[in-house]
């Protein structure tokens, strides 16, 4: 079997699967104990770590943000973190988000794809700074059900285990919670990433919600996001099945490693951690945009 | 004729939290499903691939399930079944979850999580046919 290059030096694939195995392990972990896909980790560490070409690590990213979300949530729905109406509620503004922007991407803006990832990175500068005002305040007390979640029944309990027993909580702004989620899904469309990165703030910072719950009830939300993207590569041939199939392994394993982590760590280590994810993807984007990155 | 002050109120909000034990559980088992069918097929399909001598990191269309018996022909194919499963998880939860708020009769999130399944269709539909 041929070996392949890898910074310039000719290794064999097997060694490459196993080590895009173990990277896929890492990302999985960071992913989920932030409520991410974890493509964020992923992508920049394939395109410049393994030379991989965009558009079949976009693929296996795809896939790895579906096998993040499935192994996570399998484990965390029953365990009262994962709320699965405030998913679903969101979740409409996310599949609604994610068909205009495959439509734009495919029609309007084709071959702009450097203009529409710098028109996210404010976004996410915004998302980030959102986060970093209330990391110090797992939930803002004082702050009612607005009339949506109340009629839709969005609030509800978690548990708490930092401090032992249970938490009640209650969604309010839950017409800005669901615009942003809608900016997620057009994210997803246009970038081919998960939309964690808005999907965390929307639920936290906005919608007021513990952010292990926003953690939790985005990791599950991910998979859909990114199913239906991951079906059409998959169907007309663009996934790499050696790099899909190992980061896929990877990350259901990570992602349990990572909700488990998440479940011990304090609300303020996690909303910093997110900052400074936000940060990262922002530059990242700024350096995809300004052709500094693949 | 009636004023506006004299029209009765919106019906009242349904306060509180709810939650189905039987649909987290019914999610909490498809998604545990997908991952314990979708996990043996990548780790047996990845192995015959190496056994195979077929590797390769280029894209694989799904003419991979049809093209014959060797070892690495039967591995893409399990590869490839392996990743579908996955990607198809999420998408069968959204319907488990629909089916189950309307034995439950919650309507509202009925149609919500319908609606959800349809948006995915279409955007799957649209992007393969598209």
């Amino acid at each position: 079997m041929s070996d392949v290059l890898l910074l310039g030096t000719p290794v064999p694939l097997l060694v490459v699967v196993l080590l895009l195995f173990l990277v896929a392990v890492g990302a999985g972990s960071i992913g989920s104990f932030l409520g991410l896909g974890g493509g964020v980790v992923l992508v920049p560490i394939l395109v410049l770590g393994f030379g991989l070409e965009i558009h079949l690590v976009i693929a296996a990213s795809l896939v790895s943000v579906i096998a993040t979300s499935t192994g996570a949530a399998s484990m965390e729905v029953e365990e009262g973190f994962t709320n699965l109406r405030l998913g679903m509620f969101l979740e409409m503004a996310t599949a609604a988000g994610g068909l205009g922007g495959a439509l734009i991407a495919v029609t309007l803006l084709a071959s702009r794809d450097q203009v529409l990832i710098l028109a996210f990175v404010p976004v996410v500068l915004a998302a980030a700074a959102l986060m970093y005002t209330q990391r110090s305040s797992d939930t803002r007390p004082g702050l009612p059900a607005d009339r949506i979640s109340r009629y839709l029944q969005l609030s509800g309990e978690c548990p708490d285990p930092v401090h032992g027993g249970t938490q009640h909580y209650e969604a309010t702004r839950s017409l800005a919670g669901l615009g942003l989620s809608g900016l997620a899904g057009l994210a997803s469309g246009l970038l081919g990433i998960g939309g964690g990165l808005f999907k965390v703030p929307a639920m936290h910072a906005v919608m007021n919600v513990p952010i292990r719950v926003a953690a939790a009830t985005s990791t599950l939300m991910i998979g859909v996001t990114a199913a239906a993207a991951a079906l059409v590569y998959l169907v007309v041939g663009d996934v790499a099945l050696l790099v899909a199939g190992p980061a896929a392994i990877g990350t259901v394993l990570g992602s349990r490693i990572g909700a488990n982590l998440r479940h011990r760590a304090s609300s303020r280590w996690l909303a910093e951690g997110f900052v400074l994810i936000l940060i990262v993807a922002a530059a990242s984007m700024l350096a995809q945009g300004v052709g500094w990155l693949p | 004729m009636a004023s506006v002050s004299t029209l009765p109120p919106p019906p009242a909000p349904i306060a509180g939290s709810v939650r189905y034990p039987l649909l987290e559980r019914a999610v909490a088992l498809e998604l545990w499903g997908g991952v314990l069918v979708s996990a043996p097929l990548l780790v047996l399909g990845a192995l015959l691939v190496f056994l195979g001598g077929v590797g390769t990191l280029s894209p694989s269309p799904p003419t991979h399930l049809t093209t014959g018996l060797s070892a690495g022909a039967w591995g893409a194919g399990l590869l490839y079944g392996g990743v579908l499963v996955l990607a198809l998880t999420p998408v069968a939860r959204v319907g488990v979850s629909a089916v189950l708020f309307a034995i439950k009769r919650d309507f509202r999130f009925t149609v919500i999580t319908f609606t959800v399944f349809v948006l995915l269709v279409t955007t799957a539909v649209g992007g393969i046919y598209g």
